[in-house]
């Protein structure tokens, strides 16, 4: 019968596709899934595929992976001190221009072969072919020449003297080191390595795109060899889950921004059956005000709105500790920093009161909002809505801020908007975070003086802006130590006397892990692994 | 029928071109672009200079309509474009995560298939009984439940707790338990009481009575002559809601730290990987004629009015 | 001569609000016998029909009295032994016979099952006899028949279909339900005409139901006439129609157009 025989081959179809499936549940034994944590391995979670291992690209390879397998030339240390690393010193010409570094001898890429001038010569020419791409960091395109003078120095001329190139050298990417096996036949690593060879510590072992990666400790490392002899990374993108697997005891370590939510990672914190450490402040939360907004414009309104907020329960109060309240617009364990001599604008309510009066803004009879000619004190406040904390500071301050008669709308959007908006000066006022370490001060500074990012604009009103972009300009190029520590004292002071920048907190970075894990250090670089000496007892 | 097939995919084109066009149309009106999208999760800053690069990259600096006309007469060639991200070809990418995901979403068809026919079934013969009960229950809680709080739920019972299964990942048959039964819970409720309706409006018909007169034993007419006319109408709702299963994977996929193409998708929309989001759309067009298709075979196989007249059912 | 079925006093009424359906229904059929239940839609011939062979809903109905089936009272039996009878011994034919055989079986599937469910037997055999039963019938093309899905045949074949599976099975009542209600004229005459001829060849006893007096004026041997679950006359059919005594009676031959005293042989 027609249909008999039809019914019959659908049926058989069906059954091979059960089968199938079932097979295919079979066919890759996930050896780690149910690997029980055991001395030697150290497992975290983490919430995206770690992408490829290639020093010299971005997205999706996240930072923490590069940095175990590529090492710089320079690293950034505690207080922002710069430290030799692959680069045993290095000498800068008076006129700022040109960078000798005398390399290490005794360093191995982990195939075995050297690491020398050359390579470090054909790494920075395949980063320069990209120089759009990463014209971000500041000395890139400002390369004009690149030497390997003998098999252990390699010379560096720029086109200008730019004194961040030091402390730029030091971050993740793209400025690493890629061994001669890894590079494709015309140098070109913007579309892919062909072997993952670097001088770190770690080898990328295994690979399971979205499931997990494993690193092997580098037989030829250089360094202080590393206590576990593997890493693991699983790959869970929900926190939630994040947290079941933390439990569970799947995985050692939950670290990361953003990684794990406060609420969690606060219960987990009161079981009292793991550990927690918090790092050093890593960058500044700050409110950014526009200050060609009429309302903002005028400096006594950016100073009430300052004495108008109780920051420290504001801080403490939403972050649960997680966050110190910060007097200043770059932490201070920054290079150039420490010793900045700023006002003072604690909590005072009545002083902002009155400051709101002298400008001009009354509370009219009956009323809650300031009027000034016949307008109501309104301003508007962007944050990213997917963040932590800032909803919660935003709600906060709109209520702080109506008792002193500031009506303050807030609006979340999601992180690329307010990166736009911030750039075409469509906000009242922005909820920012600077890049941190290593990127700063010279990032943050830089920022500010170029056009279209938004800073430049929102800082119109400042009656001192000539100069002061001037001198953001002249800072990176300053070739002496001394003036250069003095131009800081002054610029950094004055973008934040004058309240169209306002700190807030200071983030940190929290991790929390099972209680036999050891010697869990965040490193001073923000984007760095902090396994450098961790182990399992 | 192979000319019936091609009739039913070639009715989809328009739907496909009509899909491109919106999803063209909805980056052009986004407030950000891909570009800058690709900047701000990378952390850097964006300069003109990298934006234009990156924007020249992505095809973005081109008119919309040449954006558009550039989009479909690749699809038509069966180029799907690289991922803004990765910069790997979009085929590539989802030929890696489509098996995990047609694994987890298989398993949980036939989980919901091999729970909702013996429980509807049981529910339509016996109103109001046990099992009528059970069924009701399983509705509300399918239908009111979230996936992803039924997930933490699962994960925190049996994998944290109780230490039976794994807390996510793929591997073996162990792996596939809780995240097929999360996404098959809502399909069960659907299609238990669809069955169960089915039943209870099938035993009511003439013929049922018949085969009683004529002796035959209430369990066989129960469980071929009234099961085997109930069962299409759960067979269309079945491919109805092929839809459910496939957003269902999203949240599932994620929850469960499945390696699929749903959760993947979730990560190309918050990056705005746009060639890697037009694929999807693609394949899920794809995946709905296939199904719906297969459903139509599955019909004609069990009901043989169908392929002999094409008619009414009843 | 011995009735081969006998029922006295059957009575059906709801369980929940004790609506009588049926009330005190007494009748007996002999062998041979052709006894029409006559009535308007409504009146209870159905559920009578239905009780005899025990398939009404006992959760929503009760039942009493006595069904004598030769030397059993078929109230007393289980719900095992009451199939053998069904179909077995009482035989069924529905009102519509395009919805009486399940859509998604071949009329062979169906009609062998119904076979094997009563003889043990092979698939062959039982094939066989289905083949037999609907020659018997004059279906031609019996084999095609069996093959074919109750859609795709006639209301009168389907008819037929039903009489010659009754019969197959040789059972000692057959039960007709409006058995031409469905049908045209032509095919009317038809079935009446095999169920004379059953009548005549196996001797089976026939009740046979329905609201149309020329059938039953054609057919039945006795009349019994029924309105609200109750009979109110019962009588041969020449008296019936001749002398109809009910005013019940009169009324439905008047409205039927049939002239009290007009039956002629």
């Amino acid at each position: 019968m027609n249909v008999s025989r039809r019914k019959k081959s659908i049926i058989q179809a069906v059954s091979i596709l059960s089968i199938t499936t079932l097979l295919f549940g079979c066919s890759n034994p996930n050896e780690g899934a149910d690997n029980t944590t055991d001395k030697d391995t150290l497992t975290l979670a983490w919430p995206r595929d770690i992408g490829e291992m290639n020093p010299h690209v971005y997205n999706p390879s996240q930072l923490f992976a590069q940095s175990m397998v590529y090492e710089p030339l320079v690293h950034y240390a505690e207080g922002g001190k710069l430290e030799p690393f692959l680069a045993k010193s290095w000498d800068i010409s008076k006129d700022g221009k040109t960078y000798t570094f005398t390399l290490r001898d005794d360093v191995k890429f982990s195939d075995g072969s050297a690491f020398d001038a050359t390579i470090v010569k054909k790494n920075f020419d395949a980063v320069i072919k990209n120089k759009a791409l990463h014209s971000w960091l500041g000395f890139i395109s400002k390369i004009d020449k690149t030497e390997a003078v003998d098999k252990q120095t390699f010379r560096m001329t720029l086109s200008e003297a730019y004194y961040p190139t030091i402390q730029e050298l030091a971050v993740v990417r793209p400025v690493r080191f890629l061994g001669e096996a890894g590079f494709p036949k015309n140098g070109d690593t913007s579309k892919g390595v062909e072997e993952e060879v670097g001088t770190g510590p770690w080898v990328l072992d295994e690979y399971k795109a979205d499931q997990y990666a494993t690193f092997k400790v580098n037989k030829n490392y250089w360094g202080p060899m590393p206590k576990v002899k593997k890493i693991k990374v699983d790959i869970i993108p929900d926190a939630e889950t994040r947290v079941l697997a933390f439990e569970k005891g799947d995985i050692d370590l939950i670290y990361g921004e953003g990684a794990i939510s406060v609420d969690a990672f606060n219960q987990l914190k009161e079981t009292k059956s793991y550990k927690t450490t918090m790092s050093e402040p890593v960058a500044t939360r700050l409110l950014i005000m526009n200050t060609k907004k009429k309302q903002l414009a005028d400096e006594r309104v950016r100073q009430a709105l300052q004495y108008g907020f109780d920051k420290k329960t504001l801080v403490e109060g939403i972050t649960s500790g997680l966050e110190a309240p910060a007097d200043f617009i770059l932490p201070p364990n920054l290079p150039y920093t420490s010793k900045l001599k700023v006002e003072k604008r604690d909590f005072d309510v009545e002083k902002a009161k009155t400051l709101l009066d002298e400008a001009g803004w009354k509370l009219p009879n009956g009323k809650t909002i300031r009027e000034k000619d016949g307008q109501p004190l309104q301003v508007e406040m962007m944050y990213d809505a997917a963040e932590l904390f800032q909803k919660a500071m935003a709600e906060t301050l709109q209520s702080e801020w109506a008792n002193i008669g500031v009506d303050l709308k807030i609006v979340g959007v999601e992180l690329p908007d307010q990166v736009q908006r911030f750039k075409d000066n469509k906000f009242d006022i922005n909820m920012y975070s600077n890049f941190g370490a290593p990127y700063d001060p010279h990032t943050f500074v830089n920022i500010i003086g170029t056009d279209g990012f938004g800073f430049k604009e929102a800082i119109s009103a400042y009656p001192n802006k000539t100069e002061l972009l001037q001198d953001m300009k002249d800072v990176l190029k300053t070739t002496d130590e001394t003036k250069r520590q003095a131009m800081y004292a002054e610029i950094l002071p004055s973008l934040q006397d004058q309240g169209a920048l306002v700190p807030i907190s200071y983030l940190k970075k929290m991790a929390i892990y099972q209680s036999d894990v050891t010697n869990f250090n965040f490193a001073a670089n923000r984007d760095e692994s902090p396994f450098a000496q961790i182990g399992i007892k | 029928m192979g000319v019936y097939i091609l009739k039913r995919v070639g009715s989809v084109i328009p739907i496909l071109l009509l899909a491109i066009l919106l999803l063209t149309a909805m980056i052009h009106l986004s407030p950000v672009d891909p570009a800058e999208a690709y900047l701000a999760a990378a952390h850097i800053q964006p300069t003109e200079e990298v934006l234009t690069q990156k924007r020249a990259e992505f095809g973005l600096d081109q008119s919309f309509m040449t954006q558009y006309a550039t989009t479909v007469v690749r699809l038509a060639q069966f180029d799907f474009g690289t991922s803004f991200v990765s910069g790997k070809p979009v085929l590539g990418e989802v030929l890696l995560r489509l098996p995990a995901t047609l694994q987890l979403a298989l398993s949980s068809l036939l989980l919901a298939v091999i729970v909702s026919i013996p429980l509807g079934f049981l529910a339509g013969i016996r109103k109001n009984g046990f099992f009528d009960q059970l069924s009701r229950v399983i509705a509300f809680i399918g239908a009111s439940i979230p996936s992803f709080w039924l997930g933490y739920l699962l994960i925190f019972f049996f994998a944290v707790q109780l230490d039976l299964l794994p807390v996510g990942g793929i591997g073996s048959p162990s792996h596939v338990i809780l995240p097929a039964i999360t996404l098959a819970l809502p399909l069960i409720a659907l299609y238990t009481r669809l069955l169960r309706t089915s039943v209870i409006e099938t035993i009511r018909e003439p013929y049922v009575l018949f085969a009683r007169t004529r002796g035959i034993r209430e369990t066989v007419i129960l469980g071929k002559h009234v099961l085997r006319v109930a069962i299409p109408p759960m067979i269309t709702g079945l491919g109805m809601n092929l839809g459910k299963l496939l957003t269902g994977t999203i949240i599932v996929e994620t929850v469960f730290s499945w390696p699929g193409f749903g959760r993947y998708f979730i990560e190309a929309i918050f990056d705005r990987d746009m060639p890697i989001i037009q694929g999807y759309v693609f394949l899920a067009a794809l995946l709905f004629i296939g199904s719906s298709l297969l459903v139509d075979l599955l019909q004609l196989a069990i009901d043989p009015r169908i392929a002999r007249k094409g008619g009414d059912r009843r | 001569m011995k009735p081969v079925l006998s029922v006295e006093r059957l009575t059906v009424e709801t369980i929940a609000d004790d609506t009588p359906l049926v009330r005190d229904v007494s009748f007996t059929l002999l062998a041979g016998q052709i006894v029409g239940l006559v009535g308007e839609s409504g009146c209870g011939k159905t559920v009578t029909s239905l009780a005899l062979l025990r398939l009404l809903d006992e959760k929503v109905i009760r039942q009493s009295g006595r069904i004598q089936l030769d030397e059993t009272d078929l109230m007393t039996l289980s719900d095992r032994t009451l199939r053998r009878v069904r179909g077995g011994q009482i035989a069924f034919i529905m009102q519509n016979p395009m919805s009486a055989f399940t859509p998604v079986y071949t009329i062979g599937h169906q009609l062998i099952e119904t076979i094997r469910t009563h003889d043990r037997g092979s698939k062959r055999e039982a094939k066989d006899r289905a083949l037999e039963a609907l020659r018997e019938v004059n279906l031609e093309e019996p084999d095609r028949i069996l093959k074919a899905y109750p859609f795709e045949l006639s209301g009168g074949m389907l008819q037929r279909v039903m009489i010659a599976l009754a019969v197959c099975l040789r059972p000692d009542v057959l039960i007709a339900d409006e058995p031409t209600t469905a049908l045209d004229v032509y095919n009317q005459k038809l079935v009446l005409y095999y169920l004379e001829k059953v009548r005549a060849t196996y001797g089976t006893a026939i009740l046979l139901i329905s609201h149309d007096l020329s059938v039953i004026a054609e057919m039945a041997d006795q009349v019994l006439v029924m309105r609200h679950g109750e009979i109110v006359e019962r009588a041969d059919v020449f008296d019936l129609f001749d002398r109809p005594q009910h005013p019940y009676t009169q009324q439905l031959l008047a409205q039927q157009g049939i002239q009290a005293g007009g039956m002629n042989a």
